[in-house]
């Protein structure tokens, strides 16, 4: 019942200021009391316990020293109460600006992930392309590939050109009758498979010489055949297409390594047999004298 | 490239005579590739480089190696004067390397996996209408076993 009555204005119970005189407080006192005095409110079952707190609202005021107490009492709590409304405004407002930050924090959230998600469109676009020009890339690769084959398929076996594989012969127009194709393929097959032997035809009489285009299979043995001893009968023999470097070879742009390889072994084999001649020569010579 | 032979350089080793023509046609190929450098990327103008550069060299290695048509005083010095590239040849020596195409298809670190080049892949492994292209040095696979 105390803490009761603590929580309840005396002041506002008996309806009068907090500047009263006694006789105010008296007059007030004895107006709510008959208002809520058992005997007139029978059905109100409450009415016993309000007629109580008026008698204790009236003894606390009537009393100097009490009053004074109950005034102060009464000071502190009326400014704990503005204190405490104020901080929950304050703490009101703190939660609103709380909740507007989460707010804006999941909007930016959201608009993040919107932006990833065109991002990720993007790069699939991006991803998409680059997969079509690969395959585009691919395809060109592929038709360049079957051309270049085509093509190997069209020309000759041999990646160097017939001119760089052929010798020209020529010899004298009073050996015309015995010199013919099969006796420049029997001299000539021994360095390595003809392709091909054309003899001049039409010789007329003013001409010195005769000549014949021999085309080889293969680049070394046009090259033994034109660094071999020349045969009797032959006048001379010498490439169709004149080489472009101070080298023997042929320079072609397709030539492979092997081409290379076979070229210098040849080389070596005649340095060899230059050699050898030299060492019968000077044997012949020491042999004689 | 070979270095500058001046004469105070000591005289080659017998038996060079004979593949100098072929190096001298390798180097006019060298110089012509060099002045008709073309448009396009930087790696496509560099690969008709490295294929020389490997041609040359496999030239040699085949020589003394294959053929033993050349002396080891003669391949050494061949080595010295940069006419082939000694650590390409040092790879073909070791197995799986015979036909690597450069050493920088070799080279993991250069790449974002750690892997090596796609022209080192079998063509086995490969998909049926994959074509492959060195980025390096425009080699269309140099795997051993293709």
């Amino acid at each position: 019942m105390a803490s009761e009555g603590d929580s309840i204005d005396y002041y506002e119970l008996l309806g009068i200021n907090e500047d009263a005189q006694d006789q105010e407080i008296h007059r007030a006192w004895r107006k709510t009391s008959l208002k809520y005095h058992p005997d007139k409110n029978p059905n109100d079952p409450k009415a016993a316990e309000k007629f109580h707190m008026l008698q204790l609202a009236y003894n606390a005021l009537i009393d100097v020293q009490l009053r004074k107490a109950y005034d102060s009492e009464r000071f502190a709590k009326l400014a704990r109460k503005r204190r405490e409304e104020a901080f929950n405004f304050q703490r009101k407002s703190m939660v609103d600006d709380l909740r507007e930050r989460e707010r804006q924090f999941y909007d930016s959230l959201e608009k993040k992930e919107n932006e990833r998600d065109r991002l990720q469109e993007k790069l699939r676009a991006l991803q998409e392309e680059s997969a079509n020009l690969r395959r585009q890339r691919e395809n060109r690769l592929r038709e360049e590939q079957e051309q270049s084959k085509r093509r190997k398929q069209e020309t000759p076996s041999s990646k160097i050109s017939e001119l760089d594989r052929s010798i020209r012969i020529r010899w004298k127009r009073k050996y015309a009758d015995q010199v013919n194709d099969a006796y420049l393929r029997s001299i000539y097959s021994s360095f390595g498979t003809l392709q091909n032997v054309v003899i001049q035809k039409d010789i007329s009489k003013e001409k010195k010489y005769v000549y014949s285009i021999i085309v080889f299979e293969t680049l070394s043995s046009a090259y033994s055949a034109i660094n071999a001893e020349k045969p009797s009968k032959i006048y001379d023999v010498q490439w169709l297409k004149p080489p472009k470097s101070n080298s023997n070879t042929p320079t072609e742009k397709d030539t492979t390594v092997e081409d290379y390889e076979e070229i210098t072994i040849m080389r070596m084999k005649q340095k060899h047999k230059q050699k050898q001649k030299e060492n019968e020569r000077k044997a012949t010579s020491t042999m004689n004298a | 490239m070979p270095r500058l032979r001046t004469s105070r350089t000591k005289r080659p080793p017998d038996g060079f005579d004979e593949i100098e023509p072929t190096l001298i046609e390798f180097q006019d190929r060298m110089r012509q590739i060099e002045n008709t450098m073309g448009k396009g990327t930087k790696t496509e103008m560099l690969a008709p480089i490295f294929q020389l550069h490997h041609q040359r060299s496999r030239y040699i290695y085949d020589l003394y190696y294959k053929r033993e048509a050349i002396s080891t005083e003669l391949y050494n010095w061949l080595l010295k004067q940069n006419y082939a590239d000694g650590n390409l040849i040092a790879k073909w020596k070791k197995p799986g390397y015979e036909k690597l195409c450069c050493l920088r298809c070799i080279q993991t670190a250069e790449s974002k996996f750690g892997s090596t080049c796609i022209c080192r892949v079998p063509k086995s492994k490969l998909d049926k209408d994959q074509r492959v292209r060195c980025t390096h040095c425009g080699c269309n696979g140099c795997a051993s076993c293709d």
